[in-house]
């Protein structure tokens, strides 16, 4: 049996006060039923982060090995070699493809002299599992781009997974790819808090500050904050005295403003 | 808690997990309060305690097709949300020490230390502690788990926890008696605040 620290020791009111900075209820809640809604049909068992590269990533690597012996035939080696060198390039031309899950999948553009008149390496046939989508087409620069949803969600399942420089890089790739999209909009301020967080300010006040300087979004006050704590890390208490006042105008009815007036008072 | 209570949260666990957003927001507003103390009585800053409790809310709605009524909705959610939000701030803790090298110098810590701007509550010395005693601490004494439910969401042994506990409760007691005889009396040093 434990001793219960009872007397001098109350535990009671632990974790009740609210902590400078944090996100309202509200906003917390929409992120996570936002996160929960980006998992159409997959919330009640979804599968480590994986899931979103693996359904792209299989037909990229499929018509890579094709195109790779394509290339191979077409520069019309020896039929005796043939076979050696097809295996060796798709070895080397795998990892690749996985490398750059980050960045849009681009396929070579073939030879015009490419066209296979022979069956396709033994690797590739024994595929058993059917590609869940169709195979690219080899046309010239294909570029296979996961939508913002998806991209989105990858964010999160990389977040959610610990893994916070895959998120960071996951949400730029979005912001990159499809910089008018309402994700891309909203993954400011996640590369906001992200920055924040891995110490860079900086980074972090670029992020807020454009998210903020776009019309629109339920997010704002979490940026304004964010914004805040930014200048306040880049040791700049002018600028942060006239944001903290500036939010203050805007939203002093928010659950912020308790302790930003607090913040204010002690830089003043 | 009669059966159709049970029945009726059966049902909205079964409607969240297909994906209603209102079941969703009903289950995560129930454990909402409860997701937010722990993480804030364990995270060492706002935005931490703020992802984690993301991640906890976020992990039991991915539960929800699991939930069978044999505990009310709120002890089940509350067992799982605590253990991912412990997950979530063990692995931002790692990654935090594996970054510290990285992490460049400013006048001001980029996530400023809370108890710089909190009254010293219990909290503040609770942080004082090793992370292993302050979790024991925070999930036996604050949120009332046993001490076989803290062994199992440790993934420790019960005899471990118990040690944890005995060990922290006493330097606990040491750090504030400490600070009474040293400082300035509660009263002042909250007025001061």
């Amino acid at each position: 049996m434990t001793d219960a620290p009872q007397d001098d020791l109350d535990f009671s009111a632990l974790g009740t006060m609210p902590l400078p900075g944090e996100l309202d209820d509200e906003a917390l809640l929409a992120n996570v039923l936002d996160a929960a809604a980006g998992d159409p049909g997959e919330i009640v068992a979804l599968p480590p982060a994986q899931s979103t590269a693996s359904a792209w990533v299989r037909p990229a690597v499929v018509a890579l090995t094709l195109l790779a012996a394509a290339v191979v035939l077409a520069w019309a080696l020896p039929s005796s070699v043939w076979t050696f060198e097809t295996a060796t390039d798709v070895e080397s031309l795998a990892p690749d493809v996985h490398d750059d899950v980050d960045d849009d999948v681009v396929v070579p553009t073939p030879p015009p002299r490419a066209t296979p008149q022979v069956e396709p390496p033994r690797e590739v046939e024994a595929s058993p599992e059917p590609a869940p989508e169709p195979e690219p087409d080899p046309a010239p620069r294909t570029k296979a781009r996961v939508s913002p949803e998806n991209q989105l969600r990858a964010a999160q399942d990389a977040f959610a997974a610990g893994d916070r420089r895959a998120a960071l890089a996951r949400y730029r790739q979005l912001v990159r790819q499809h910089p008018r999209s309402e994700q891309a909009h909203v993954a400011k301020v996640s590369i906001g808090r992200l920055e924040l967080k891995a110490g860079h300010p900086k980074a972090a006040l670029r992020s807020f500050d454009a998210y903020l300087d776009a019309k629109g979004g339920s997010m704002r006050r979490e940026a304004a904050v964010g914004r805040i704590e930014a200048l306040r890390a880049l040791g700049r208490p002018n600028d942060e005295r006239a944001a903290i006042e500036a939010f203050l105008r805007s939203h002093g009815d928010s659950a912020y403003a308790g302790r930003l007036e607090r913040r204010l008072e002690s830089l003043q | 808690m009669s059966t159709d209570e049970r029945t009726a949260d059966v049902q909205l666990a079964q409607r969240a997990a297909a994906g209603e957003r209102a079941a969703q927001a009903a289950v995560a507003r129930r454990i909402l309060s409860r997701v937010r103390r722990i993480a804030r009585s364990l995270a060492t800053s706002a935005a931490d305690a703020d992802d984690a409790a993301q991640q906890a809310l976020l992990e039991v709605l991915r539960s929800c097709h699991s939930f069978r009524g044999d505990a009310t909705l709120e002890q089940w959610a509350g067992r799982i949300a605590n253990r991912a939000a412990l997950r979530h701030l063990t692995r931002e803790r790692k990654q935090q020490t594996a970054s510290a090298d990285e992490v460049p110098q400013h006048a001001a810590p980029p996530h400023p230390q809370l108890s710089d701007e909190l009254p010293r509550d219990l909290r503040a010395y609770l942080h004082a502690l090793p992370e292993a005693q302050r979790t024991a601490i925070v999930l036996h004494h604050a949120f009332g788990h046993s001490l076989d439910e803290v062994a199992s969401m440790t993934e420790v042994s019960r005899n471990t926890v118990k040690g944890r506990l005995r060990l922290g409760v006493a330097a606990l007691r040491k750090l504030v008696r400490r600070e009474q005889r040293i400082g300035a009396p509660a009263d002042d040093a909250e007025g001061s605040r």
